[in-house]
C-alpha cells in the first residue's frame, strides 16, 4: 500500500496537478477569507470553510481524475494486478494520496488564522469544527471520485461525472423546494452533503453528520473496490 | 514447472478460451501461435492473474493460480503487448517503483534494477523520461520490468511487434538469456520468431488449442541439426547406401516408393555442417540417384501454421 502511495505522490507533484490546484484553492479561498474579514468586517472562519466546500466540488474532480482511469488507459492497471498487490492496497495508497494533497492544501490555509489573532479574538472551537467539516467532505468527495474514475478510462469523462455526482449531493437539498417533485418521498434535506456541511461551518459537530459523511465515503469506496474487482472478471 | 489443465473464459457469455491444457518445464520457451482474437492475450492474461478463469485452472511449482494468486503473482513476470509505464517516470524511477511492488528486498532493488537495465541494454536511457523513448526503447523497459527479479514464468505478448529487425536481434537474445532462469511462454505472429527462440509451440484457434507438440518434429528447432526433405528418383538399397556415409553422422528417414514411381522422399538429418550437405549430394549423383529437390524442412511448419490459420 505504501509503495502505491509513495508512486501517486510522485505522481501528483511531477504532474502540475498539486501545482495548480493547491495555490487555487489557496488564492480563491483566501480572497474570499480577505473579503469577508477586511469589507465585511466578519473576524470568523465560517464563510471562508463555505466557499472551501464549493471551491472542493471543482478542485477535488481534478484530483480524482487520473486515479485509475489513467492507469486503465495506459494499461498499468493490468501490470499491478500481476503484481503481489491486492486491490484494497490499489485503492487505499491512491485514496491516502488524494487525502494527503487534500491536508496539504487545508494545512496552507491555516495561514488565514494569522489575521485573526491580529484583529480579533477567534473561539477556536467552531473553528476545529469547520476544518474537521471541510477534511470529511474533502475525503467524501475524493472516494466518489475515486468510484467515477475507475468507470472509464477517459480523463476528462471521470472529472466531469465526479462534478455532476458532488454537485447533484450538494443541491438536492433544494429538490423538496420544487411542488412538481414532491410526491418524491426522500429526506433530501438528509442526503445532501451541503447540509451536513454547515453544521460544521457553524461550529457544530453533530454526530449523525460525521457518521454519514464517512458513510458516504465508505460507500463510494466500496463501489470503487467493487468495480475494479470486477474488472478483472472482464 | 506449469501445468495448465482445462483453463476457460467467457466475457459477456461468450466464451473466449475453451479448455485449454498444456504443460511447461523449466528452462523451456513456449511460443503461442494463432490468429489475432483466437484467445492468446486472454490466456496470459488469466496465467499473469490479470483476469479470473471461468473454470479450469493452472498450477505454477504447486500453487494454484486462483487461491494462492497472490504467491503466484511473486513469481511471474508479464509483458502485455503494449507495454504498461508510468510516462511521466525515468526509466530507473520506475523500475525501482516496479521493484517495490514485486516485493523486491529494499536491500537488493538498487542491484536487481542496475541488472535488469543491463541485461536491456538501456543503461544510455536508464535517466530519461519513459514518455520520450522510441517504441524500441520502450519496448525493452517493458521486458525490463517483465524480468525484474527473475521471475520463474515469464509471459510475453508479442514482445517483437513493431520492432525493426536489429531491435527484434536484440530483444531475442534478451528473451533467450531470460529462459536460463524461467519458464517462457510467449505469443507471436512472427514465425522466424519461433524457429529461434522456441522449443514448443501451441497452436490455438477460436480459442481452442487445436496443436501442441516440439518445434523439433518440424525440424525447426534452433538445435544446431539440419533438416532437409529430399526428393530422389532411383533404387531403394543404392540412395540407403548413398546415405550411410562413412565420416559422417547422417540420419534419415526413407518415405515409400510410390506405385509406378521411382521416387522416394527422404528426410535426412545431420549436425550443421555444409560440408556433410556437399558429401551427401555428391555421393547421390556418383550413385546415378537423380535429386529431384532438395529443401529445408522449415517449410513444413510454415506451411502448417498457414494452413492452420487460413483453414475455417
Amino acid at each position: 500500500m505504501l509503495n502505491i502511495y509513495r508512486k501517486e505522490l510522485f505522481t501528483y507533484f511531477w504532474s502540475p496537478i498539486a501545482y495548480i490546484v493547491v495555490p487555487v484553492f489557496l488564492l480563491i479561498s483566501g480572497y474570499f477569507f480577505s473579503f469577508s474579514l477586511y469589507y465585511l468586517k466578519l473576524a470568523t472562519m465560517s464563510n471562508a470553510f463555505h466557499n472551501m466546500s464549493i471551491l472542493l466540488l471543482l478542485l477535488v474532480p481534478v484530483m480524482t481524475m487520473r486515479l485509475i482511469s489513467e492507469e486503465k488507459s495506459s494499461g498499468t492497471l493490468e501490470l499491478l494486478f500481476s503484481m503481489p498487490v491486492s486491490i484494497g492496497n490499489i485503492l487505499f495508497g491512491k485514496f491516502l494520496a488524494a487525502v494527503s494533497l487534500l491536508l496539504i492544501m487545508l494545512a496552507g490555509s491555516l495561514i488565514f488564522i494569522i489575521p485573526l489573532i491580529i484583529h480579533a479574538e477567534p473561539d477556536f472551537g467552531p473553528i476545529w469544527a469547520g476544518y474537521l467539516g471541510i477534511f470529511l467532505l474533502g475525503t467524501c468527495y475524493i472516494s466518489i471520485g475515486l468510484f467515477v474514475s475507475s468507470l472509464t478510462e477517459n480523463q476528462i469523462v471521470a472529472a466531469l461525472g465526479t462534478t455532476a455526482i458532488l454537485i447533484l449531493f450538494w443541491f438536492i437539498r433544494y429538490i423538496g423546494n420544487f411542488e412538481a417533485l414532491q410526491f418524491i418521498n426522500l429526506p433530501f434535506e438528509f442526503i445532501s452533503t451541503s447540509t451536513h456541511q454547515g453544521d460544521f461551518v457553524r461550529g457544530l459537530i453533530n454526530f449523525s453528520s460525521v457518521i454519514y459523511l464517512l458513510s458516504l465515503t465508505g460507500l463510494f469506496y466500496g463501489l470503487a473496490w467493487l468495480r475494479v474487482h470486477l474488472l478483472r472478471f472482464g | 514447472m506449469l501445468d495448465v489443465r482445462n483453463l476457460t473464459k467467457k466475457i459477456d457469455g461468450k466464451t473466449i478460451v475453451e479448455n485449454i491444457s498444456f504443460t511447461l518445464n523449466e528452462g523451456e520457451i513456449l511460443g503461442f501461435v494463432g490468429p489475432n482474437g483466437a484467445g492468446k492475450t486472454t490466456t496470459l492474461r488469466m496465467l499473469a492473474c490479470c483476469t479470473l478463469p471461468a473454470s479450469g485452472n493452472a498450477t505454477l511449482d504447486g500453487l494454484d493460480l486462483v487461491k494462492d494468486d497472490m504467491q503466484i503473482r511473486r513469481k511471474i513476470g508479464y509483458l502485455p503487448e503494449v507495454p504498461p509505464l508510468y510516462e511521466h517516470m525515468k526509466v530507473v524511477t520506475y523500475l525501482r517503483t516496479i521493484a517495490r511492488f514485486k516485493g523486491i528486498p529494499a536491500n537488493r532493488q538498487n542491484d536487481a534494477v542496475d541488472h535488469v537495465i543491463e541485461r536491456c541494454f538501456i543503461n544510455k536511457m536508464s535517466v530519461r523520461e519513459i514518455g520520450k523513448l522510441s517504441k524500441g526503447y520502450r519496448q525493452r523497459v517493458g521486458l525490463a520490468q517483465a524480468i525484474l527479479g527473475n521471475p520463474r514464468l515469464l509471459l510475453l505478448d508479442e514482445p517483437t511487434s513493431g520492432l525493426d529487425p536489429g531491435q527484434i536481434s536484440e530483444m531475442r537474445e534478451i528473451i533467450r538469456s531470460a529462459a536460463k532462469n524461467s519458464m517462457v511462454i510467449f505469443s507471436t505472429h512472427i514465425l522466424q520468431e519461433i524457429q529461434n527462440l522456441c522449443h514448443r509451440i501451441v497452436l490455438i484457434k477460436n480459442g481452442t488449442l487445436t496443436y501442441q507438440g516440439r518445434l523439433d518434429q518440424y525440424g525447426l528447432a534452433d538445435d544446431g541439426i539440419t533438416h532437409l526433405v529430399l526428393r530422389l528418383k532411383g533404387d531403394r538399397k543404392v540412395i540407403e547406401s548413398a546415405l550411410n556415409l562413412e565420416g559422417h553422422d547422417i540420419s534419415y528417414q526413407l518415405g515409400e516408393q510410390t506405385n509406378g514411381s521411382a521416387e522416394i522422399k527422404a528426410n535426412v538429418q545431420f549436425p550443421e555442417d555444409t560440408a556433410t550437405q556437399t558429401a551427401i549430394l555428391k555421393e547421390l549423383l556418383n550413385q546415378n540417384i537423380t535429386v529431384l529437390e532438395v529443401s529445408p524442412k522449415a517449410k513444413d511448419l510454415e506451411h502448417t501454421i498457414l494452413e492452420f490459420m487460413r483453414s475455417e
